[in-house]
């Protein structure tokens, strides 16, 4: 695996078209999910894509080889980074209407079984098969603001610091977006599953 | 759940999670291929403003070289020279010189008395006078040469100036000086300004 990942590396900096073709092909899917993940149609989700992959190939030399696992993990900060950028540039065009506002506070706050919560343990996971398009439809049932922050921290690993720099926010709103965002996830996750239990019985 | 079992699920199956939408793969690359932007190589690399940088870099270079150069002549006309006792009655020695610098050059001998300290000023001339006196006579005595305006005071405690070569230009002006061990002081009249590599031959004398 290393020696393929090194081999590509390689082949990037000569800017072998082969590679870079290579490249391309084996990483597309995964970039693409990155890219649907943050919740972009399937034009925009084309469009980071794209901007990845020529971000990546023309910025290679500025890459440092730091061992297994860094030349994809920088890959694909490449795109996450690009997403974000859409959505930055989609937050800024979009204006929300004050009873929208209100509507997305309300679905924040209020609209979280607990019953549904605390019926939900870990050992329900192993018994019922939890597919990642289910997974999926947990984080796209967030609102936007919510989604960005789980999607960043919990899947991307960015630290509430660098979500901070990235989207303007302090690092106490993102706390709290996340902490909100989870429980959100929990009782789509619960209703989910519940149904699935539903139906294997 | 708690919350750590959240992130887990989620890392763990959705960030190598690879999309399943079907998108056209060759017009995607196509677009991409188009955009890639191979750098030049050597010093086509270069941007118009590295070229810029680099020129202010070449002169800065010469400007430093040139002072470190006219630190170094001036030091070497100030350096000192020890005549060489051991090698008999006439035992040479040459000393570089930059009159362009400095008109003084101190010819030292740190065994001998303070008599053997030499001093030899070098003062400038306008070039068609000594040109005139160099191809008059090859001998150059100093004290039957009429000096001109300021020199005068410098000329009248001069010693004995020989030109070795009868044939010598007034621009390259290679001069053999012959210093008395007595003369504590001689005038080697030589042009303003001078080649850098102007060599400068003392003889001592035994009396």
């Amino acid at each position: 695996m290393q020696e393929r990942e090194y081999r590509l590396y390689k082949g990037c900096k000569k800017y072998d078209k082969s590679i870079q073709k290579e490249v391309f092909e084996g990483f597309l899917a995964s970039f693409l999910a990155i890219a649907e993940r943050y919740s972009l149609s399937q034009d925009e989700a084309e469009d980071v894509v794209q901007e990845s992959f020529i971000s990546i190939f023309n910025k290679i030399e500025t890459f440092h080889w730091q061992g297994e696992g860094s030349f994809i993990q920088w890959m694909k900060r490449i795109t996450t980074n690009a997403a974000i950028n859409v959505y930055q540039k989609q937050k800024s065009k979009k204006m929300v209407s004050l009873e929208e506002a209100n509507f997305l506070v309300d679905d924040c706050f209020y609209d979280i079984d607990t019953d549904e919560i605390s019926q939900l343990k870990p050992e329900h996971l192993s018994s019922v098969d939890i597919r990642e398009d289910d997974l999926l439809q947990c984080v796209h049932a967030l609102p936007e603001h919510f989604k960005i922050v789980f999607n960043m921290h919990v899947i991307d690993e960015y630290s509430h610091k660098e979500i901070a720099q990235e989207l303007g926010i302090s690092e106490k709103t993102s706390t709290t977006r996340l902490f909100r965002a989870r429980k959100l996830i929990q009782n789509e996750l619960a209703v989910i599953m519940k149904k699935r239990m539903v139906v294997y019985e | 759940m708690n919350n750590e079992e959240i992130d887990n699920l989620f890392k763990s199956r959705l960030s190598n999670y690879e999309s399943k939408t079907h998108i056209d793969n060759d017009a995607l690359w196509a677009k991409i291929n188009n955009n890639i932007v191979e750098p030049k190589q050597g010093f086509m690399r270069m941007t118009s403003r590295r070229w810029i940088m680099g020129a202010i870099g070449i002169v800065f270079l010469a400007v430093s070289v040139y002072f470190i150069y006219s630190c170094f002549l001036k030091s070497d006309n100030r350096a000192s020279m020890q005549i060489n006792k051991e090698a008999g009655s006439h035992s040479d020695q040459y000393l570089r010189v930059n009159p362009a610098v400095s008109n003084t050059v101190v010819v030292q001998n740190k065994k001998a008395n303070n008599d053997a300290i030499k001093k030899i000023e070098m003062l400038p001339v306008k070039q068609h006078e000594l040109s005139s006196k160099l191809k008059a006579s090859p001998e150059l005595n100093i004290p039957n040469a009429k000096p001109n305006q300021n020199q005068a005071s410098e000329m009248s405690m001069s010693g004995k100036v020989q030109a070795e070569n009868k044939t010598i230009e007034a621009d390259t002006l290679l001069q053999t000086a012959e210093i008395q061990q007595t003369a504590k002081r001689i005038t080697v009249v030589k042009k303003h300004v001078i080649q850098t590599d102007t060599v400068i031959k003392v003889r001592r004398v035994r009396k």
